[in-house]
């Protein structure tokens, strides 16, 4: 059981992964804010809902924080979970992004919801497939499949990123 | 020429170039701002003795200074220790019969309204009129009074609480016409009670 101390450290120590992964997955900073106050203020209220058996805390937070990404969207009917192998469009190069960071964020904000938490869990994170599997609730397979066709997606979109194309020219 | 697609280790070094935002501050104050509020004993300082030895001397005072009474007889004087060289020796004073004290009204509300410690600023006053079948020797004396006072500061009731009761009635004519400044908590004009001296000063003989 946690008490008032391991919350306050479990705060100190995962609040900006959790603040970011959130930040990274709607693209909205008061989005984010949001949902990485109800992750903390669910283990505040049922610190018991964390069982160290199953996985470390920062799984637990980053998983918390995922079911209530989908849940907000779910409410605003943005995503509908479907199966992630469905075909997807192929994301194309923004010609609109005025620096790398930004044509980078709007390529992996491009991407299909299962997959882009794939890519910012295993790229941004740090997670392990088995780790992100635990926290997508899925089998570690669908995790490598879901990872492969984000990285495919990603690098048609950041090509011209490797060829030396700097995102400021494409606006002339 | 066909274009080399980018190897994982190149796309995850890519990938990076989007650099992590940390947590804004105002996240602290939104999560622990509602959180189940500490109970008040874990917030005493030091061990639960030393809560418990605080908790008790809360107690004790707030027993002296409210539960009281206020005409209640002070208690004897603790026995002190004898000083190096003894005191002279007072030769004892007449007994006099204690003097009939003013009865406390029932109306006067002693806990829900505390009397600030305070004195009021007098704006008006209307000096009270000197009862002519009231004996000269009360010329001199003095009245002590409760009153409440408005958020306009004009006097609501007053109550007398000690002096001489022949006095009583003139006393509150003229106090009910007095104004003050009113009180402000936050800015708000509030309601407040005070206990205030009304002294009857005998008027200069006329020429």
């Amino acid at each position: 059981m946690l008490n008032q101390t391991d919350l306050r450290q479990a705060f100190d120590d995962h609040k900006h992964a959790v603040y970011d992964f959130a930040l990274r997955m709607t693209g909205t900073p008061s989005t984010a804010e949001d949902i990485s106050q109800d992750t903390f203020l669910e283990l505040l209220r049922k610190p018991q809902s964390f069982d160290p058996a199953r996985g470390t805390l920062r799984v637990f937070l980053i998983g918390v924080a995922r079911n209530l990404v989908y849940r907000r969207w779910r409410t605003e009917q943005r995503f509908i979970p479907t199966d992630d192998l469905d075909d997807t469009p192929a994301i194309l190069p923004d010609p609109n992004a005025s620096t790398i960071a930004e044509t980078i964020r709007n390529a992996v904000q491009s991407l299909p919801p299962l997959q882009r938490e794939a890519v910012l869990l295993f790229e941004y994170e740090g997670f392990t497939l088995e780790e992100i599997a635990a926290i997508a609730n899925v089998e570690t397979g669908t995790v490598k499949s879901r990872l492969h066709r984000a990285r495919t997606s990603l690098r048609l979109a950041l090509a011209p990123l490797q060829n030396g194309v700097q995102p400021c020219l494409n606006k002339l | 020429m066909p274009e080399q697609a980018m190897t994982d280790q190149e796309l995850s070094k890519t990938l990076r170039e989007w650099k992590s935002t940390p947590a804004p501050e105002t996240l602290d104050d939104r999560v622990f701002a509602r959180r189940v509020p500490t109970p008040w004993w874990e917030r005493l300082p030091g061990t639960p003795v030393a809560a418990f030895g605080a908790l008790a001397g809360v107690l004790i005072v707030w027993s002296l200074t409210v539960l009281a009474p206020r005409d209640a007889p002070k208690p004897a004087p603790q026995p002190t220790p004898a000083p190096a060289v003894a005191a002279p020796i007072e030769p004892p004073t007449p007994i006099t019969p204690p003097r009939p004290k003013a009865v406390r009204p029932k109306s006067v509300p002693t806990k829900s309204a505390p009397v600030n410690p305070a004195q009021p600023q007098l704006l008006m006053r209307v000096d009270p009129q000197f009862p002519a079948d009231a004996p000269p020797a009360l010329m001199s004396s003095t009245l002590k009074l409760y009153i409440h006072v408005g958020k306009d500061g004009h006097v609501i009731e007053a109550i007398p609480i000690g002096g001489e009761p022949a006095l009583y009635a003139v006393a509150i004519e003229a106090v009910r016409q007095w104004l003050y400044a009113p009180e402000f908590q936050n800015g708000v004009p509030v309601e407040a009670y005070y206990e205030i001296n009304v002294s009857f000063q005998p008027r200069p003989a006329k020429r």
